[in-house]
């Protein structure tokens, strides 16, 4: 899966690079997620998929690959064209390679119910995308935790 | 509300959200990056840039729980203790109570058949127009529950009562308290004029009525029945 990560903060990749796909539609919101991760001093190799469908091509490629390539974290959009997030969670629920992974849902939503879902699906952390700037780049220190 | 309405609601929202933070953050990107060096016109408009999208945001989450509230097939319907609910409503107020120094009392509130998340959304509302709406002298919010008998003979409902002592309303202006987007003050008090309404839909999906009583300068009074559970 190397090959689907593209390095981000951090410049160059290196052995301490985080692993992270990013299943996101929204290019404002992949900008304010790299920019989040760049903020937070986390160095890593990010894969975005911009929908569902590419979201779980990238995963059973790293589902095929040594484990030293597989995601270390994935944010994940509840709401992707195609292939929903809420797929995509249940899917890397009962995928053994990614059982243990650290999900993040990112949602505009701010329905109580939604948060329910995600969590029952497995999430680790559940982020509403705030509106504004500074907010938003509290999502790095979420990540930082997620990670451990 | 049919269903295909309510996911055209749901699906636009969510759009023009995400576009609407994407507006947002580029503007307060720009103000971070740009700093001193913005003339003062040009530092004026982005503000006003960035006070538009606040508020674009604002009437974006009142269609939200507007559309939550009518979309009665979304609800869960299970034993609600409404004390807790009021708890949670008072928690998620929790900045604004402080802010106002406002008190809110309420006790010995009886459970009753509901969807616990409407609930909490109702009595927010109905809080923060309290605390929004309040007297220089006085920000005191009081509510009271009682038994009735319902508009059947062998019904019985539970009354409730949130009164507030704030600057309340005349009577000229009550007609259109109701009607969505209609707002009696300016951008000097926050609001998008559907928290009433979203208020009385919340009541209506639970079968109750909710109406208000309140006069220029004597506070405002929401009164709402609820079935008592069977």
């Amino acid at each position: 899966m190397s090959q689907d990560f593209t390095s981000s903060a951090g410049g160059a990749t290196t052995p301490q690079a985080v692993r992270i796909l990013l299943a996101e539609d929204n290019d404002a919101d992949v900008f304010l997620i790299r920019r989040a991760l760049e903020k937070q001093g986390l160095r890593c190799q990010l894969a975005v998929a911009r929908n569902g469908e590419e979201a779980l091509r990238l995963l059973q490629t790293a589902e095929d690959s040594p484990p030293m390539d597989a995601p270390q974290l994935i944010l994940l959009d509840l709401n992707l064209p195609r292939v929903d997030g809420g797929e995509v969670l249940a899917h890397v629920r009962k995928t053994q390679a990614f059982s243990e992974t650290p999900v993040i849902v990112l949602t505009s939503s701010d329905s109580p119910r939604d948060r329910e879902l995600a969590m029952r699906l497995g999430a680790n952390a559940y982020f509403r995308k705030p509106t504004d700037l500074r907010s938003f780049m509290e999502l790095g220190q979420v990540i930082e935790n997620a990670l451990g | 509300m049919g269903e295909e309405v309510y996911r055209l609601l749901v699906g636009a929202v969510h759009d023009i959200r995400s576009e609407e933070r994407g507006v947002m953050t580029s503007a307060q990107l720009l103000e971070s990056i740009l700093g001193d060096s913005l003339p003062p016109d040009a530092r004026a408009l982005l503000e006003r840039l960035i006070a538009s999208s606040a508020r674009v945001s604002t009437i974006l989450a009142g269609v939200s729980r507007y559309a939550a509230a009518l979309h009665s097939p979304g609800y869960s319907f299970r034993k609600v203790n409404l004390t807790c609910v009021v708890d949670a409503a008072t928690v998620a107020l929790e900045q604004e109570i402080r802010e106002a120094g406002a008190a809110i009392s309420y006790s010995g509130l009886p459970e009753v058949w509901g969807d616990r998340d409407q609930l909490v959304e109702l009595f927010r509302s109905l809080l923060d127009n309290a605390i929004k709406y309040r007297s220089a002298s006085s920000a005191k919010v009081e509510i009271e529950a009682q038994q009735v008998t319902g508009r059947k003979q062998d019904d019985v409902d539970f009354l409730f009562s949130v009164r507030d002592y704030g600057m309340g309303i005349g009577q000229q202006h009550q007609r259109s308290l109701f009607c969505p987007f209609r707002r009696l003050h300016g951008p000097e008090i926050p609001g998008v004029g559907l928290g009433l309404l979203i208020c009385r839909k919340i009541v209506e999906a639970h079968g109750g009525r909710l109406w208000i009583e309140s006069d220029t300068g004597c506070g405002l009074t929401a009164f709402f029945t609820l079935p008592v559970p069977a």
